[in-house]
């Protein structure tokens, strides 16, 4: 079952995978060797993610259900109800103390890890949420959904703050704050990847050249290497990397083979590569490390390394 | 100033100098050596340092203020150890710094000092202290200003080569290119000459020991160069060698600029020592260290390229002069692999961070100037630096490690738990800092809850107290004392809503486990701690109330087991011995009855009097009559020893129900409060001597016997007077009972005025005399048939009070039938149908006997039982509903009965069947299905086989017909039928519109069939009828009258508690003849069987009226089955349910639950329209496996309300009707139009947030930069209009929502033109014929004009008397017209706002219609 979201550890040891298979995978960044395989979501999942402190992983089920798995005890330690459809994301607030999710419920909810308890519904969207993430100090939370758009909320107060609107809203399948928090970084089903800058709402770049109309693909910035680029996967098989600043595709990464047999695609799309969609991509938080997975014809994660840097 | 910043570069400069330190230290040394000046050198290089950490200000404030360079940093450069050789250098300084900026010539100075210390870069001072010593060197500038240079990047490359030139050769070629390339320098300078003079002064240090590999360090990179090039050497040592170790004083130059680099620390403080990562600066450095000098040249010049930080590539210069003192290159730039990826340094010490505990740093520097001391003086001055007390700072350079010190190792902060952190600003924080989210409708979960539950307050505490008390806390928004239902006591619960959840925190923190003190109240022993809760939505209050309830009737229940195991212990005792046996019977009766007395009184202390009184009179009278027989007697005496507790103790059975009874029961009203568990006291004393003088007269007296005595005389007065000595057997049967009665009337007696006393305390103990009693009273009220009057309020007063013919007096005029009385006080049933309405009318409120009399009319006493105990406070609609169904029922039955009962036996029967009527009409009330049971009367074909087996007890009793044994089933039954009834009460309040419903189509069936039967008045056939039966057997009627009355009730038992088992459905079925046939049912045919059934009579009578009732039920069944619509309900009813009263909320849940619950296969067909609507709709399953691998699809609304609460809500609020439209639109509202609506509507909002910080503005405030994020956009939303024809012209504009008052509602948009334009405009749309005008003036100059662009808002009619007006704002300089609301503008209104025309000749009609119109709009 496809591979569907992709999250690198905070130290980078390793790497999180969920699938549609129900389970959550761990895996070492370096050596690719399964660690563990967590099993307990009833429905298949769609989005995992680690606290800053790498001691917990969350992950976001079709069960309606959010696990909280415990990589000390290799369990779940909390799973957080409340959704009253598929959760489609998650993301920890930097302290972790808080999980923020989304869902086919077109709200966010605002968790209490410790407890275990949902603190707020934000009243986020119209349309399935797709993303959340937190900016550097928790302060904020975006959000996207396929209605479209990008909010800004305050974690404080659970207020939308601001909201951003392209002028044809395209389905926003992917949202995530810079580093710095100064942007946000949107991938929208129009094979589109935009920079925005979060405070004049204005978009500063666009990102082109991949293909992305049905899927809710992830996008990353990645740092390392002293160049700071944007990653996201696309519907054709390959990865894309852009360099942030000049927006030029620097390189993809093709690879992702997928059983093009019952796609009648064009032959040189088979011979040369089977491909299947590059559903998530994550990027080392240290090294120059971009981890892929394909979907269904695929049923790989690749890591892609850098060998000039390493 | 440079003192303290140099300090802590230093030190953290040591760290990474602490292993070449040594080496350093040597080079230092050397390079002071090399002359006095030198050494001042060594100081200048300090002051490098500082000038790159700024410590330069300081510096060339002390020493250089005579330059002017830009590099302000130069003049700082001066050491301030040194201000005497500064003072010489000074001079030179600013000769340097000259040339770094601009003169050549300067350089050439510089050059000489390059050429010894190469620090050129590291400070002007030290190359001014060559230059000084060696101002010959030309070159030296050139290096000098190389190393500037080289810190400036981008001249890093010509001047790096010059500076290693200049170290090396730097006399030699060198000089030429510095020269040149110093130029460029002095740009740098501005920005890095600062960093280069520091490298000096650590440099100094490190060379003292030229053997040291620390020089090398930084100057690794040059060192090794100056190595190689040793030729270089020469030169520098040719200006060196003056001032000593030629070698050392050189590489303490090249040191130091390279260290420089290193220590290129921003602050004066040098917070963060970054060692130069050899990426970037280092491949070049290393390179050249370890290349030996034969490229010099190059490396300096990677350096210079490399130094990305800007000192490095000029410290090299002085690397020259390192090859003399530093033999081999140390590893000192680590290897690149330990420095982070991605980064050129790699951090070592941070002052910031880390302190001189353990005063590491102190020895450190002891230790170092002791090296040098001993090596050489020179050398120490320039690496320490500052105050001496603890303030110095020890320079290094390039991470060179001085003597003594550890070797560096390289942690990470982090992960160090021993690490000491600075302190800490803030508080340690313990726990994460929680968010707390104030509650909205958005927030999930229970609202903090605002109310408490108090309990355990001492029941009798008024309840004024009770609020005063907690009104403390805060302001009380709801208070609820709860009162048992049964009879209107406090139960000492409080349910206490507060305006807010602290409010309502702080009353429980304060009131939690205190009591709530009465002050100087005796009550206060009784007093226990309250206890308070919270209890936001009232579930707890509920739950205990609940509780409360189980309790009680658990206790009834128990009670009941006790009384029946009693029973038939006495049964027993009695069945062993003769009846005539006065002394066993009277015993164990006396034994009895005292305790049960005492029970009741205990438990019901109130009840018990109140109940007692009505049976004084006749208790009095009786006992008289009956004197004579033993058991009366007895009885007579019970009554003293009943008061006596001792007695009680006696039986165990009799103290155990009463003791427990007493616990729950004690608070609230006797037996009706087994809620209350708190309430010790109920009444008040004088009630309880009342009680007393009751019990004592009524206990003796059977209360079955006393009413039967009653009941019978008014219609058969002889009966009473013929009875005696029959009804005396049985009253000494009974009379074991009765003990056990006595509680229960007590319960009943309780203040509700359930209008049916059965009803009322239907669980409670077995069978008592008062229930007897209640149970003869209502069969007479059921005979009458008519509605009848209970004098109620004062029944107890009343009763004691009053006589019957005090009341017929006060009823006299009205044609009273009878006047009945029973433990809750009297009843009077009239001859004539409306007589009891009228009676009440006239005579409620007058007074009888001193007491204002309340009557109530009631219907027949089947609606009495409805009433119920607890639950049903809507007696009301009960009362009406069984009026109705009495009514009828009571003519169907008589009819029926005159029908059937034909032949002289079939009085009998028919006597009977009256009387089972009666019990039935209570019954049905008590088993909820009325109608049935009704019918059921009607018919007595096929009693005996349809019958369901009685209980066990009635098959005994006919084997044994022992009264006891009568009277033992009798109390069971009666239990049994108080539980029913408790069961069936509820039922029965839904069932009886249902029934009522059911009744008139029976009514019609029945009718029909009674067009043939005659229309004697049932009333007085039964009546005769009764008479005779009583008459010819007296004996049987009188010990009929009470076991009948309990007998009959038996069935109902069976049904409405064994609902399931009791009758299934094939035995309706089989009944299931149509009522017409029934009736058909040739009458003879019944009368046989009723015959038949007759003649069991006499021997169990018991066994007779239980299949009777039986069959009745069964009978009515059938008969409703018969008529289709009863059909299914009556099988559901059987089945029937458990009192859940919760669970079904209508008569419609109702009778589905029982289908459900009898699993009937009656009506199979009608559940499904029973399906649960509120089932979601499945989720769609995702074929991938995740909502994420699915991919994009559209989800409908309809699917979307299935879990998005706000659709839901939406759909439930318009409604079915607009839910169809929806479904019609839906393929309309794509997702896409749905996002696009979002993208509306977040556009709105921007704009709306720019009014908002417009406004903002425009009042004064102080606009926050982040405004934008200071508006909740979701809350500001543009306002739902429409436009649509309008009454006051043309078009209008209306609200689709509702707006409240001072929002905007919309902004009216259109072209701004000028004033001028405007007129020609008016005048040219006149001419077009463009009636309507849509200018609008903002100001003088400027008008909008909306006629060809625009929005809705140009629609806004006029009104005189508007709901908005029309403001001009400015935004971000622009005016703009707003339309803001004026009032709240409900949903459909139309917008409008006083157009304020000027006035003018020409008059434009107004038609606003509004009250104000003015008439005109100018």
């Amino acid at each position: 079952m496809s591979v569907s979201s992709l999250k690198f550890s905070p130290d980078g040891s390793m790497l999180a995978s969920c699938a549609s298979d129900k389970t959550v995978k761990l895996w070492d960044s370096y050596t690719g060797a399964v660690i563990r395989t967590f099993v307990g979501h009833t429905q298949g999942i769609s989005d995992v993610a680690w606290s800053s402190d790498g001691e917990y992983l969350a992950s976001a089920s079709d069960d309606k259900t959010i696990i909280i798995w415990s990589l000390e005890l290799f369990e779940a330690v909390k799973t957080l109800k409340g959704h009253t459809n598929f959760v489609f994301c998650v993301a920890f607030n930097p302290r972790s103390n808080l999980l923020a999710s989304g869902g086919f419920d077109e709200t966010v909810r605002v968790w209490d890890v410790a407890r275990g308890r949902c603190m707020k519904v934000l009243p986020a969207h119209s349309d399935p949420v797709t993303a959340v993430s937190f900016n550097h100090d928790g302060t904020r939370i975006v959000s996207c959904a396929m209605d479209g758009l990008i909010r800004i909320w305050d974690t404080e107060s659970g207020q939308c703050l601001k909201t951003l609107v392209d002028d044809d809203n395209p389905i926003c399948s992917h949202v995530r704050f810079s580093p710095n928090s100064q942007f946000i970084l949107s991938a929208t089903q129009d094979s589109t990847i935009r920079l925005w800058n979060c405070i004049t709402s204005r978009c500063v770049k666009t990102y082109r050249g991949h293909t992305n109309r049905t899927y809710c693909i992830f996008a990353c910035y990645s740092i390392t290497g002293g160049r700071t680029r944007v990653v996201s996967g696309s519907e054709d098989g390959k990865v894309y990397i852009w360099d942030l600043n000049s927006r030029k595709v620097v390189q993809t990464l093709e690879g992702h083979k997928g059983a093009s047999s019952d796609t009648p695609g064009t032959l040189v799309d088979r011979a040369v590569h089977h491909i299947d969609i590059v559903l998530a991509v994550a990027t080392h938080p240290a090294r120059n490390i971009i981890a892929s997975a394909s979907m269904e014809k695929d049923l790989t994660i690749r890591l892609w390394f850098d060998e000039d840097v390493l | 100033m440079s003192g303290k910043a140099p300090p802590k570069g230093p030190r953290a400069l040591l760290n990474s100098l602490a292993a070449a330190s040594v080496s350093s230290s040597p080079a230092t040394a050397p390079t002071p050596v090399p002359t006095p000046s030198t050494s001042r050198l060594g100081a200048p290089p300090p002051t490098g340092p500082r000038s790159l950490t700024k410590g330069y200000a300081s510096a060339n404030n002390g020493f250089g203020r005579g330059r002017q360079h830009p590099n302000g940093q130069f003049p700082n450069a001066t050491p301030p150890s040194q201000p005497t050789a500064l003072g010489a250098n000074s001079g030179k300084y600013t000769a340097k710094q000259n040339g770094w900026a601009q003169s050549g010539g300067v350089n050439g100075v510089h050059s000489q000092y390059t050429s010894h210390l190469t620090q050129a870069n590291g400070r002007t001072d030290v190359g001014a202290n060559k230059a000084l010593s060696r101002s010959s060197i030309p070159v030296g500038p050139a290096a000098l200003v190389n190393g500037r240079a080289s810190w400036s990047q981008a001249q890093s490359l010509p001047s790096g080569p010059a500076a290693l030139s200049g170290s090396r050769a730097p006399s030699h070629h060198a000089p030429p290119q510095p020269p040149s390339v110093s130029p460029p320098p002095p740009p740098p300078p501005a920005d890095e000459p600062p960093p280069p003079p520091p490298p000096p002064t650590s440099t100094p240090p490190p060379p003292p020991s030229g053997s040291v590999p620390p020089p090398p360090p930084p100057p690794s990179a040059p060192p090794p160069l100056p190595d190689p090039s040793l030729p270089v050497p020469p030169p520098p040592p040719s200006s060196e060698p003056p001032s000593l170790p030629p070698d050392p004083p050189v590489p303490t130059a090249s040191i130091p600029a390279s260290r420089r680099p290193i220590s290129l620390k921003l602050p004066n403080l040098h917070p963060t020592i970054i060692q130069p990562s050899q990426p970037s600066s280092e491949p070049p450095p290393l390179p050249p260290s370890r290349p030996p000098s034969p490229p010099p040249a190059p490396p300096p010049k990677a350096r210079s390229l490399t130094p990305p930080p800007p000192p490095p590539s000029p410290p090299r210069p002085p690397s020259p002069p390192k090859l003399y003192s530093l033999p081999p290159p140390p590893p000192w730039p680590p290897a690149r692999s330990e420095y982070p990826a991605g980064k050129d340094y790699k951090i070592l010490y941070d002052p910031a961070v880390e302190k001189d505990h353990d005063r590491k740093w102190r020895n450190l520097i002891e230790t170092v100037r002791v090296a040098t001391s001993s090596s050489g003086e020179s050398s120490s001055e320039p690496r320490i630096k500052g105050k001496v007390k603890g303030k110095e700072i020890l320079y290094r350079y390039n991470g060179e490690i001085v003597d003594g010190e550890d070797e560096p190792v390289v942690r990470d902060p982090r992960k160090d738990l021993s690490m000491k952190r600075l302190p800490p600003q803030r508080s340690k924080r313990e726990t994460f800092y929680e968010i707390k989210y104030e509650y909205d409708s958005n927030s999930t979960g229970p609202p903090p809850p605002t109310a408490v539950l108090v309990t355990n307050i001492y029941p009798l505490t008024p309840n004024q107290q009770i609020r005063r008390h907690f009104a403390v806390h805060g302001a009380i928004h709801s208070f609820e004392p709860q009162i048992d239902k049964a009879n209107g006591s406090p139960l000492g619960i409080v349910f206490i809503k507060y305006a807010t959840h602290e409010e309502a925190k702080k009353c429980l923190e304060k009131e939690h486990g205190k009591k709530l003190g009465i002050v100087g109240s005796a009550l206060n022993a009784n007093e226990g701690e309250m206890t308070v809760v919270f209890d936001g939505e009232g579930q707890k209050l509920k739950a205990v109330l609940k509780e409360l309830d189980g309790r009680r009737k658990r206790e009834i229940e128990e009670k009941k087991r006790k009384e029946r195991e009693a029973k038939e212990a006495a049964g027993r005792a009695l069945s062993s011995s003769t009846p005539n046996s006065a002394g066993a019977t009277p015993m164990a009766s006396a034994g009895r009855t005292p305790l049960n007395t005492q029970l009741w009184r205990s438990n019901q202390h109130q009840p018990s009097p109140q109940l007692q009184p009505p049976f004084r009179p006749q208790a009095s009278s009786n006992p008289r009559s009956f004197s004579g027989s033993h058991p009366h007697n007895v009885r007579l005496q019970h009554p003293l020893p009943n008061t006596p507790s001792p007695q009680v103790t006696n039986h165990p059975d009799a103290q155990d129900p009463s003791s427990r009874s007493s616990k729950p029961n004690a608070t609230p009203m006797a037996g009706a409060h087994p809620l209350s568990p708190s309430a010790p006291v109920r009444r008040p004393p004088a009630s309880l001597v009342r009680a007393r003088i009751m019990t004592a007269k009524a206990t003796p007296m059977a209360a079955g016997y006393q009413s039967m005595t009653r009941f019978v005389p008014s219609p058969t007065p002889q009966s009473s007077s013929s009875t005696p000595l029959p009804s005396r057997g049985r009253t000494f049967h009974q009379l074991p009972a009765r003990p056990n009665f006595l509680p229960q009337p007590s319960p009943s007696a309780g203040p509700s005025r359930s209008p049916s006393p059965i009803s009322r305390r239907p669980g409670h103990a077995g069978r008592s005399a008062r229930q007897r009693d209640r149970e003869v009273v209502l069969e007479q009220l059921a005979k009458n048939g008519f509605d009848h009057v209970k004098l109620d309020g004062h029944g107890a007063q009343l009763s004691g009070a009053v006589r019957e013919e005090d009341i017929q007096q006060f009823f006299e005029g009205f044609k009273v039938d009878k006047v009945l009385e029973d433990s809750t006080g009297w009843y009077v049933t009239f001859k004539t149908q409306d007589s009891a309405r009228r009676a009440a009318l006239v005579l409620s409120g007058r007074t009888l006997a001193h007491n204002s009399v309340n009557l109530l009319v009631q219907p027949p006493p089947a609606g009495r039982s409805a009433p119920a105990k607890t639950h049903w406070s809507d007696s009301e609609l009960i009362d009406q509903a069984t009026s109705m169904i009495m009514k009828e029922l009571g003519l169907t039955l008589q009819k029926d009965v005159t029908d059937r009962v034909v032949g002289p036996k079939m009085r009998q029967t028919t006597t009977e069947v009256k009387t089972n009527r009666g019990s039935r009409i209570s019954g049905e009330v008590v088993a909820a299905v009325p109608d049935s049971q009704r019918l059921k009367g009607l018919s007595f074909k096929k009693q005996k086989k349809r019958t369901v087996p009685p209980p066990e007890q009635p098959k005994e009793l006919t084997k044994s017909r022992e009264h006891e044994e009568d009277e033992g089933d009798a109390e069971k039954k009666a239990e049994a039928l108080t539980h029913a009834e408790d069961e069936s009460e509820v039922e029965e309040v839904r069932f009886k519109s249902t029934v009522a419903k059911k009744r008139r189509k029976n009514r019609k069936s029945v009718l029909g069939a009674e067009s043939e039967d005659e229309t004697d008045q049932p009333k007085k056939k039964r009546k005769t009828e009764v008479k005779k039966i009583l008459a010819e057997d007296i004996e049987s009627e009188d010990e009929e009258a009470s076991p009948v009355v309990a007998h009959d009730r038996v069935p109902l038992r069976a049904v409405s508690e064994d609902t399931e088992a009791s009758e299934p459905p094939q035995k309706r079925r089989r009944t299931d003849p149509s009522l017409d046939e029934e009736l058909l049912s040739s009458v003879t045919a019944e009368a046989k069987k009723l015959s038949t059934e007759i003649k069991h009579l006499p021997d169990g009578e018991d066994d007779l009226i239980v299949p009777v009732a039986t069959d009745l039920r069964a009978r009515s069944v059938d008969s409703l089955l018969s008529s289709s619509p009863f059909e299914p309900r009556l099988s559901a009813r059987l089945p029937s349910l458990p009192p859940d009263d919760d669970l079904c909320e209508d008569d419609e849940d109702m009778y589905f639950a029982r289908l459900a619950l009898s699993g009937g296969s009656d009506a199979p067909d009608l559940k499904p329209p029973d399906p649960d609507p509120s089932e979601p709709p499945p989720f769609r399953v995702h074929v991938t496996g995740s909502a994420r691998t699915e991919g994009y699809y559209k989800i409908s609304h309809a699917e979307k309300s299935a879990y998005v609460a706000q659709y839901a809500a939406r759909s439930d609020a318009t409604g079915t009707v607009q839910q169809e439209e929806r479904t019609k639109q839906e393929h309309v509202v794509s997702s896409r139009s749905n996002r696009a609506n979002a993208r509306r509507r977040a556009q709105g909002l921007e704009e709306m947030n720019d009014l908002q910080r417009a406004i903002a503005l425009s009042k004064g405030e102080s606009a926050a930069a982040d405004v934008t994020l200071k508006f909740n956009q979701l809350q500001s939303r543009k306002k739902q209009l429409r436009f649509a024809r309008s009454h006051i012209h043309d078009w209008g504009l209306f609200a689709m929502e509702r707006i409240s008052k001072g929002d905007m509602v919309i902004e009216y948009v259109g072209e701004i033109i000028r004033a001028q334009v405007a007129d020609k405009r008016e005048k040219a749309y006149e001419r077009q014929g463009i009636g309507s005008s849509y200018l609008f003036r903002i100001d003088e100059d400027l008008v909008v004009d909306a006629t060809k662009k625009g929005n809705l808002g140009r629609l806004i009619n006029h009104s005189c008397d508007p709901n908005c007006t029309a403001r001009i704002i400015t935004i971000n300089g622009e005016k703009k017209i707003v339309i803001y609301a004026k009032q709240d503008i409900e949903l459909g209104d139309e917008i409008t706002y006083d157009y304020h025309f000027p006035i003018e000749q020409d008059k434009i009609p107004c038609l606003c219609g509004s009250v104000k119109c003015r008439g005109y709009l100018n």
